[in-house]
C-alpha cells in the first residue's frame, strides 16, 4: 500500500481521498437520478441537532428491528415506510417496549438456535444430552460420599435428595454466568453480520440451559420418590421459585454478557465467581449447619435466599415469605440492572469484539 | 401556500426519497495489540495505561445518497473499509461521526454466518431463514426452493460438517439470496463455488437487481460490478476515492492497482 491513490489517477469523479473534495453534509454525492436532501438539513444546525437526537432515540433503537417505523409506503418508491437512523451517540437508550417486541418476534429463531447449539455440543458424544444430568448427579453423589463416609456421619440420608436437587438447580443458575456471560463474545460472527436485537444471544443461552436441565426434573423426581423424601403441598411452591430463578438468570446473563463483551478480562473471573457462589450458597450444606453469625451475613448473598427456600421445600418445610420475597427482590434487581446495562451498551458491543 | 404544498406533493410523487443517505460518516475499531495474559490484564485493571489499544479508523468522511432501486458496488483493497461500511449501514456498528438514514426493510447478506456444523443443510436453511427474520411459513415455503438453488442434491440432508468449502458457499449464498428485503447489503457473496454455480449466482443477482431492490454490493469481482451495478464506490483507506459510473470507477481502480503492482516490482528491484 502506498498511501492514498496517486494523482496519476486523474481527477476524481465523485470524491477523492482528499477530505476537502469529499462530499459534505450539505452536498452528499448523489447516486441515481432522484436523490433529495432530508428535511432537517434545510433547518438551522442547532435545531437540526436536537431533532436528530430525538429521532435517534425514537428510531435508532439499537439494532435494526426495534428502530423501525412501519406503515404504508410514503414516497412512491414502493418500499415499506421503515426508516432507520444511525448516528453517533451510543449512549442513547433503546426503547424497551419495541425492543421486547422485536425480541419476541425472534422466539422461534431462539428456540432453533438453542437446539442447534445443544446438538452442536453433543454431536461428538455418545451420551449427548444425558451429560447434563450425569454431571451434577455424579458431583452430588461424590459430595455426599465425602461428607458421610470420609468425615464419618456428616450428613443423613435425608439430605441426599436435597443435595441432588441443589446441584441440578445450582448448575442451571451458574449457566447464566458461564454460557450467558460468554454469549455475546462467543457469537462474533452473528454479532458482526446480523441485525437482530443482541439480547437474543443471552436469552438463547438461558433457553439452552433450561433445555439441558429439563431431563433433570424427571431424574430428580425419581430420586425424590426412591429416597423417600417428603412430599406435600409445599412442592407446589417449586414452580414459583423456579420462575424467580429464571428471571434472575436472565438479568445476570444480560449483565454479565455485557461486562464480558466490554472487558474480555471479566470472562476469566467468572470461574472464580462461580466457585465463591458455590461455597456461599446452601447447596452442599444444610441450613441448620450454618452458624448463626455466618448465616446473618450469608443471607444477603443474592443466591442464598433462593436456594435456602429450595432446600426447605425439598426437605418438607415451607419457606418464610420474607425469604421468598428476598429471592424475588434479587431476581428483579438483576433483571432491571441487567436490562439497563445491556440496552445502554448494546450498540457498543459489536465494536468491542 | 396551498400552491407550494401541491408542488411539494407533486415533487414527492415524482422523486422518491433516497433509500440510503450517508452523511460525513466516520467509523473506527478499537483493536487490542497484545495477547491477553495475567500480567497485562492486571496492569489494565489497576492502571489507566492503554498503550496496548489502538483506535483504527475504518471509514473517514464518507458521504453518498442512493435512490430506491439503485445497485451500488463497493470496491477497494482489503482493509479499505468496505465491510465496515455495510455494518454501519445495517446498524451493526455505530458511526463515530456523521449520520446514516436507511429507508426500507434491510438485510445484510454474508453467506454462511451462523451455520451450524451439526445441522443438515436443510436445517441450516431453516435456521438462516429464521435468523433473517422470516416467518415460519415463509421459511417452510422457501426451504425447497433454496435447496434446489444450492444444487446440493442428497447432500442437503447431510450434516454441514461433511460439506466442502464450495458446498458451504453454495448453501450460504442460496439462503442469503432468497431472503426478501427491500434493501440488500451483500458482503463478498459472489465468489466461491464452481464455474457452473457462478453462472447460477450471476443469474440470481441479475434477477435481484431487476426487482427494484436497492442493493449495496461489496465485491472484488470487477466484472460483476460492470454487469450489475448502476453506480460504483471505490473506497481507499476508509475514504471515498471515486464514486460514479461503474465502468469509470472500475477503470480507475484497475489503473491504480496496476500502478501499485508496478511500484511493488520497482521496490523489489
Amino acid at each position: 500500500m502506498t498511501g492514498a491513490p496517486s494523482s496519476s489517477l486523474g481527477t476524481p469523479m465523485g470524491a477523492v481521498g482528499d477530505p476537502t473534495q469529499a462530499p459534505t453534509d450539505d452536498e452528499p454525492a448523489v447516486l441515481g437520478a432522484a436523490a433529495t436532501l432530508p428535511d432537517q438539513q434545510r433547518r438551522g444546525p442547532m435545531r437540526r441537532d436536537r431533532r436528530a437526537r430525538r429521532r435517534g432515540r425514537r428510531r435508532d433503537a439499537g439494532q435494526a428491528p426495534p428502530n423501525t417505523r412501519q406503515g404504508a409506503p410514503a414516497d412512491g418508491s414502493g418500499y415499506s415506510d421503515i426508516e432507520y437512523v444511525f448516528e453517533a451517540g451510543a449512549t442513547t437508550f433503546t426503547p424497551l417496549v419495541p425492543y421486547v417486541k422485536a425480541v419476541w418476534e425472534r422466539r422461534r429463531f431462539m428456540l432453533e438456535f438453542a437446539r442447534a447449539g445443544l446438538r452442536g455440543k453433543q454431536a461428538s458424544t455418545i451420551l449427548g444430552r444425558l451429560w447434563g444430568v450425569i454431571d451434577p448427579l455424579v458431583q452430588a453423589l461424590l459430595y455426599y460420599l465425602v461428607f458421610t463416609i470420609i468425615r464419618r456421619g456428616g450428613r443423613p440420608i435425608e439430605f441426599l435428595p436435597i443435595l441432588i436437587g441443589g446441584f441440578f438447580l445450582f448448575g442451571l443458575a451458574m449457566s447464566a454466568l458461564g454460557e450467558g456471560g460468554r454469549s455475546i463474545r462467543g457469537s462474533k460472527g452473528f454479532m458482526l453480520n446480523s441485525t437482530f436485537p443482541r439480547a437474543v444471544f443471552p436469552i438463547t443461552s438461558i433457553y439452552t440451559a433450561v433445555m439441558r436441565f429439563a431431563p433433570a426434573i424427571l431424574v430428580y423426581a425419581a430420586f425424590h420418590v426412591a429416597l423417600g423424601a417428603p412430599t406435600g403441598p409445599q412442592l407446589l411452591l417449586l414452580p414459583v421459585l423456579f420462575a424467580i430463578q429464571l428471571v434472575m438468570m436472565l438479568g445476570l446473563a444480560l449483565l454479565v454478557s455485557t461486562i464480558v463483551a466490554l472487558f474480555a478480562d471479566a470472562g476469566n473471573a467468572i470461574q472464580y465467581l462461580t466457585r465463591i457462589l458455590f461455597f456461599t450458597t446452601p447447596v452442599i450444606f444444610p441450613l441448620a449447619a450454618i452458624p448463626a453469625g455466618i448465616y446473618a451475613t450469608l443471607q444477603w448473598q443474592p443466591f442464598f435466599a433462593l436456594f435456602a427456600s429450595y432446600q426447605e421445600i425439598l426437605g418438607g418445610d415451607v419457606p418464610g415469605l420474607g425469604q421468598v420475597l428476598l429471592a424475588a427482590f434479587w431476581a428483579a434487581f438483576f433483571l432491571i440492572i441487567g436490562t439497563r446495562v445491556f440496552l445502554r451498551h448494546e450498540r457498543e458491543l459489536a465494536m468491542r469484539l | 401556500m396551498s400552491v407550494s404544498l401541491d408542488v411539494a406533493a407533486e415533487a414527492a410523487e415524482v422523486e422518491p426519497r433516497p433509500a440510503i443517505e450517508v452523511h460525513n460518516l466516520s467509523a473506527s475499531y478499537r483493536v487490542r495489540l497484545d495477547n491477553p495474559n495475567l500480567r497485562t490484564d492486571l496492569r489494565n485493571l489497576f492502571t489507566r495505561r492503554r498503550d496496548n489499544m489502538r483506535i483504527v479508523p475504518a471509514l473517514r468522511d464518507v458521504s453518498f445518497t442512493m435512490r430506491p432501486g439503485a445497485v451500488l458496488a463497493v470496491i477497494g483493497r482489503n482493509g479499505a473499509g468496505k465491510s465496515t461500511l455495510l455494518r454501519v449501514l445495517s446498524g451493526i456498528l455505530m458511526p463515530e461521526t456523521g449520520r446514516v438514514v436507511v429507508r426500507g426493510r434491510l438485510n445484510l447478506l454474508k453467506p454462511g454466518i451462523g451455520m451450524n456444523e451439526a445441522l443438515t443443510g436443510r436445517e441450516n436453511i431453516r435456521l438462516g431463514g429464521l435468523a433473517a427474520g422470516l416467518s415460519e411459513e415463509r421459511v417452510a415455503n422457501l426451504t425447497d426452493v433454496i435447496a434446489d438453488f444450492a444444487q446440493l442434491d442428497e447432500y442437503i440432508d447431510f450434516p454441514l460438517r461433511t460439506y466442502s468449502t464450495g458446498m458451504r458457499m453454495r448453501l450460504g449464498f442460496a439462503v442469503a439470496a432468497h431472503l426478501d428485503p427491500e434493501i440488500l447489503l451483500i458482503d463478498e457473496a459472489l465468489t466461491g463455488g464452481d464455474a457452473a454455480f457462478q453462472a447460477h449466482v450471476a443469474d440470481r443477482m441479475n434477477e435481484l437487481c431487476g426487482q427494484g431492490r436497492t442493493i449495496v454490493l461489496v465485491t472484488h469481482g470487477l466484472s460483476s460490478v460492470k454487469r450489475m451495478a448502476t453506480e460504483a464506490l471505490w473506497l481507499h483507506q476508509g475514504q471515498v476515492a471515486a464514486l460514479g459510473d461503474p465502468d469509470d470507477v472500475t477503470a480507475r481502480y484497475m489503473r491504480y492497482c496496476r500502478l501499485e503492482s508496478l511500484d511493488l516490482e520497482f521496490d523489489d528491484q
